[in-house]
Formats: structure tokens, C-alpha cells, sequence
């Protein structure tokens, strides 16, 4: 396999809350290879944007280290860091707060250009507008001018005008209606073959993962649970906490009966983490060596488990 | 057969806009049958919501009713005053809403907001009411309930929140609940509880439940039969059954192949936007002409009513009915 155009390494992020500390990322490790679609999934308050804020320098981890194309960006000058932004960038959740309401699509769009003195012909502008299926007069709006779909497009173009290697997109389509939902993962998954960009797909909407990525990791309580590839973890997952996430979500059709696994209760407090299984309240699997540090359990091809149940599994085939 | 207990004939609605008056629901029809559970469906601005708010009469004040009856239990809510409606609100007719933090009276802490609404509905005393109320608490599956009681709204998660919520539905036992996407903004586990805990209600009690939802997959585990609408008409109504594996209506059609499944990926290429792209529709006749393939020369002209194709299923469109002259 090629080199890892991103490397986590033991990522952890904790903030201060008056006399409290929030855990919010606890141990995160995984690697990003060029032109992969990952997904980062779990429910509010695992971390998953916390991590990613990490990962694009936004925020400093408290421990653990970050390195693009091997270099550690914990380790270089803001100057420095500046220079590499043009390679990362990120399409953020809500499109009406991130695009800047006095600007006009265009300078909008010319503005990363401008930064990393990329800036070299308005051509450079119609093209993206084109590549994302805008029309060209849009480039006049402003942000209040224009759709949700619009806003959001514009967003995507904002973030591939300086040709970055990795794009992390942080619930990109949760604003949208269902019909512009697919037509939105469709765009960004023409654009990421056209560009061989890498993509960290941030959401906390398993259907949308399942259509746009090649590998998938949940997250939950700011650890890694389960990772491996899509087709894998959805129709096989180990951990209990993917289970009762995938049987949570509604299928439509009423021919589909599945058992449901309830998850007691709601996600614990990040303030107070106990050691062992971050799930250890709420299983209804539990046992006494849950509430011990828990191992990724590795059942092959890339498919990492932090769950005692998949112990079995791992010697099923060992046998 | 049984005279359904909420029955919306041809409602029409319009808001003022600075070009006269523009008709925002057009000829909605709809029936409930006494519990059982409607699913009303549809993307954002097809009007679902504001077909709610015209049943429990607490539309904007500039919204002026154009034409249409609301039958419930053998009298027109249109028709009756305001105090006759606020007391039926709540003890006949709740609702719950998108935003459960939002719908609870944040000075207020929630084991006297579900305490109240006993006082009121119930005629108990204060005590009891309280009593009754952490009870309730306990019912919908809070934990600590007497804790949890003395807590403010905002010290709540969205979850507990809509407990709550639920719970002060269970204090009014109203004969209609009107669930406005309650499970927007809450994680799919906990949507999942709330769901389950919404079900085992609706069975215990025999509470008739109109849900309003843009989730298919949600339909498709509640309810018995869904009405679809989009840009403020209704398309279809259907079974659950039969919605889903004879769907008629084009615009059902292409709604239901654009839904993406977590258990069966779909092909991502072909689909394209349904979502009117203005208000201001151009057509006084089937507002989804504009996108239709199959779009005839009649569909811009007057709206088609429903046809019957099927037990329990009827269809908004001209290719099962004949234009009318």
C-alpha cells in the first residue's frame, strides 16, 4: 500500500470547564491513504469534530501527534502551517454561517486563491462554479441570494479552489432535503475521482456514509470503536455500540424486520470517564471485563474491534 | 364504516406577499380514523407543518384560511371561537413539536410544567398533581424522576426534553396527538427510545397519532397509512404497504428513489432535485408539473382530485383519472 497521506497518532483533546476537564477526544489512531473516502461517524459529543478541528490545526491536541505526508504539523511554524493549509481543507455543517454574508460568491471563491497567491485568472473561478454545477451568474449573489443547496455548493467550490489533497467535510448534507441530499453526495464523489482528493466524511448519518465511503470509523464517548471497511462494519458490526447504531436507524420499508438493540439511557459525561468500555452502562452485553481497558481486537483487513464480544471472533478464525 | 375522527376537507391557505396574496396549501384533504397512526410526508416547505397549525388553530396571525373544513369529532375547528379551542388544545387535541427545549417554559421546572398541566386537565390538587406528575416522569422512563423533576429546561438534554413533553401528553390523555418531527435534532439511539416510548404510548392509551416526518424510514416503522404532500398539495395516500411497493403518484416515485438506505445502497447518479425551487408556483394547476415526466396539457390547469386505485389508496394525478372537461 502507498504511504498514508494523514497519520493520528494517539490523538487526545481535553478542554477546560471551570474546575472540570472535558475528555473530548481520548486516544484517537488512524491513517488517511490518498484518494480514500473515509466516514468518521457517531452521535453528538463523540469527538468526531473535535478530531477533525485537530487535524486541520484549528485546535492544539493535548496529546498525540498529527502528520501530513509524514510531517508533524504539531511541530511548525504558524507560517509554516499557514503554507500547508492550501492542502487541507474543510466544508462545514451549517453553509449559512460559514460563507461570509458581505461577500459575493466570487470573492468568495478568489479569496483562498488570494491567500496562497494561487490567484491567477477568473477562469480559474468559472471553472470550479461549473465543476459544482452552479450556474455562472451566480457568482453576483450573496450567500442570502442563494438555496440551501446553492450555499452549500458554494461551499464545496470555496474549499477545492486551492487543489487540496485532503478535504474534510463536516456534515456537508444535514441541512438538506433528501432529494438534494444524493444529488450533493453525488457532486462530491464525481469531484473526488476527477481530483483524487482524500476525504474525511464527518456524520452522524450512517445512509450518507455507506453511499460516499470506502472505510468507516465510529467513534463514540472520544474513542474509536469499531473501523474498518464500509461493507464490513454495515453488514457485519462487531462492537455493540455500531450494532445498536445501525439497528437504530429506520428502514424504509415495512417488508424489513429487524431486532432493535436499545441502548439504555443516554451518553455518559465527558468529564468523569471511567476506565474500561465507554459503553459499559448502557450495554446490555456487559460483563465484568468491560470495565478493564478494552484491546482493538484485529479480525483482519483492517477491521479493528474495541469490544470484548469480537474476542470470539478472532479465534473462530484462528482455528 | 366508522366516521374518521379528524377529517380536513380541502383546506386552503394563503399568506399575504407584497404581489397579493399567495395560496400556500391548496385543497388539502385528509383523514385520521380513530387510533390509528397517519404519517404526513413530505420535503421542507411542502406545507406539512402549517397543515398542523391550521388543525390546532395556531397559525400566524396573517395566515387567512381561504376555504375547507376541519372536522374533528363531529364539529368544524374552524368554526368554533377561541375559547372553545384552547379547551380543547391539550385535553382533545396535543402536539408535540420540532424542538422539545423550545416547547417547554424554560422558568419553569418540568415536574410542575407536567404537574400543571394535571392541575388543569384532571382537576387535581397541587400535591397530587405533583405526585401523579413524577410518576409520569417514572413512566416515560426517566430516571431519578425526582431529581429530574426539579431540573430547568435547559438543564435537560434533548431527549429527556421530549420525555418530558410526552409525558405531559400522558397527564392531558388527549384523543389526538399531533407529532411534529419530534425527533429533529436528537441522535438516532435516542430517536430510537423516543420512538419506541411513542408506540408503547400510543398503543396503551389508543391515542390517534398524526407524525409528521420528511423520514421515510420512520413511516414506514409507525404508521398504518402516510399521506405525501409536496409544495402544499396532497399527491397521495396510501397504506404503508401499498405506498411502498406500489407507489402511483411520479412524485412518490421519485421520492422513494431518492431515499438512501443504510442497509442497500442505491445508485448515487440519475437523481435529481425535487424541491420546488420557488414559492411562487406558476401553475394553478398539479404543483408538480414543473418536475413531472409524464407532466399533460391538463395538469397546468386545475389540480386533479383524488381517485381511488386501490382499498385505501388514492392518487392526485391525471394519469388515473380523466381530466374533467
Amino acid at each position: 500500500m502507498s504511504e498514508p497521506l494523514l497519520q493520528v497518532e494517539g490523538l487526545h483533546k481535553h478542554f477546560r470547564e471551570g474546575p472540570n476537564t472535558i475528555h473530548a477526544v481520548n486516544g484517537v489512531s488512524f491513517e488517511l491513504y490518498p484518494g480514500e473516502s473515509v466516514g468518521l461517524v457517531g452521535e453528538s459529543g463523540c469527538g468526531k469534530t473535535t478530531t477533525a478541528r485537530c487535524i486541520l490545526g484549528l485546535e492544539r491536541p493535548t496529546r498525540g501527534r498529527i502528520l501530513f505526508r509524514g510531517e508533524d504539523l504539531g511541530a511548525l511554524t504558524p507560517a509554516q502551517l499557514r503554507a500547508r493549509r492550501r492542502h487541507f481543507q474543510m466544508v462545514f455543517q451549517d453553509p449559512h454561517e460559514s460563507l461570509n454574508p458581505r461577500f459575493t460568491v466570487r470573492r468568495m471563491l478568489r479569496e483562498p486563491l488570494m491567500l496562497h497567491g494561487l490567484f491567477r485568472a477568473e477562469e480559474q473561478l468559472t471553472q470550479t462554479v461549473d465543476r459544482v454545477n452552479l450556474e455562472r451568474s451566480l457568482l453576483h449573489r450573496f450567500q442570502h441570494q442563494l438555496s440551501g443547496g446553492q450555499k452549500q455548493r458554494v461551499g464545496v467550490a470555496r474549499a477545492i479552489m486551492t487543489s487540496p489533497q485532503l478535504v474534510v467535510l463536516d456534515e456537508p448534507t444535514s441541512s438538506l432535503d433528501m432529494s438534494l441530499r444524493i444529488h450533493v453526495l453525488a457532486l462530491l464523489r464525481r469531484l473526488q475521482h476527477e481530483s483524487n482528493m482524500t476525504y474525511l466524511f464527518i456524520s452522524h448519518d450512517l445512509s450518507t456514509v455507506r453511499h460516499l465511503c470506502d472505510r468507516v470509523l465510529v467513534m463514540y464517548l472520544g474513542q474509536v470503536v469499531e473501523m474498518g471497511r464500509t461493507e464490513e462494519v454495515f453488514d457485519a458490526p462487531r462492537h455493540v455500540y455500531t450494532q445498536a447504531l445501525l439497528s437504530a436507524i429506520p428502514i424504509p420499508d415495512p417488508n424489513v424486520h429487524r431486532n432493535r438493540i436499545l441502548l439504555e439511557g443516554e451518553t455518559p459525561s465527558l468529564r468523569e470517564l471511567k476506565p474500561g468500555c465507554g459503553l459499559q452502562d448502557r450495554c446490555p452485553f456487559v460483563a465484568e471485563e468491560c470495565r478493564l481497558p478494552v484491546p482493538d481486537y484485529d479480525l483482519g483487513g483492517g477491521h479493528l474491534v474495541a469490544c470484548r464480544l469480537a474476542k470470539e471472533a478472532v479465534t473462530d478464525e484462528r482455528n | 364504516m366508522d366516521q374518521p375522527l379528524l377529517q380536513v376537507k380541502e383546506l386552503s391557505l394563503s399568506f399575504p406577499r407584497q404581489t397579493g396574496r399567495q395560496r400556500i396549501l391548496d385543497r388539502v384533504s385528509l383523514e385520521v380514523r380513530a387510533h390509528e397512526v397517519v404519517g404526513l410526508v413530505g420535503e421542507s416547505g411542502s406545507g406539512k407543518t402549517l397543515t398542523s397549525l391550521a388543525i390546532i388553530r395556531l397559525l400566524p396571525r396573517s395566515a387567512q384560511i381561504d376555504g375547507g373544513t376541519v372536522w374533528f369529532d363531529g364539529q368544524d375547528l374552524l368554526s368554533l371561537s377561541e375559547g372553545r379551542v384552547r379547551g380543547m388544545r391539550g385535553a382533545q387535541i396535543a402536539m408535540i413539536f420540532q424542538s422539545p427545549r423550545a416547547s417547554l417554559n424554560p422558568l419553569m421546572r418540568a415536574g410542575d410544567q407536567v404537574a400543571r398541566a394535571l392541575k388543569q386537565h384532571r382537576g387535581l390538587g397541587r400535591k397530587e398533581a405533583y405526585r401523579q406528575a413524577i410518576e409520569l416522569l417514572q413512566h416515560v422512563g426517566i430516571s431519578d424522576a425526582e431529581a429530574r423533576a426539579r431540573a430547568y429546561p435547559h438543564q435537560l438534554s434533548g431527549g429527556m426534553a421530549q420525555r418530558v413533553l410526552v409525558a405531559m401528553m400522558l397527564a392531558c390523555r388527549p384523543r389526538l396527538l399531533i407529532a411534529d418531527e419530534p425527533t429533529t435534532g436528537l441522535d438516532v439511539t435516542i430517536q430510537a427510545q423516543i420512538f419506541e416510548l411513542i408506540k408503547e404510548v400510543q398503543t396503551e392509551t389508543g391515542a390517534t397519532l398524526l407524525l409528521i416526518t420528511h423520514d421515510l424510514g420512520v413511516v414506514s416503522e409507525m404508521c398504518q397509512r402516510v399521506a405525501i404532500m409536496y409544495a402544499g398539495q396532497i399527491m397521495e395516500v396510501a397504506s404503508v404497504q401499498a405506498l411502498f411497493s406500489e407507489p402511483r403518484h411520479p412524485y412518490t416515485e421519485m421520492l422513494l428513489g431518492s431515499v438512501m438506505r443504510v442497509d442497500r445502497p442505491v445508485d448515487l447518479e440519475g437523481t435529481q432535485p425535487l424541491t420546488p425551487s420557488q414559492t411562487t408556483y406558476q401553475t394553478a394547476g398539479c404543483r408538480f408539473a414543473t418536475r413531472c415526466p409524464y407532466v399533460m396539457p391538463a395538469c397546468w390547469i386545475t389540480p386533479p382530485s383524488a381517485t381511488q386505485v386501490g382499498p385505501d389508496h388514492s392518487v392526485n394525478c391525471y394519469r388515473y383519472s380523466e381530466p374533467a372537461a
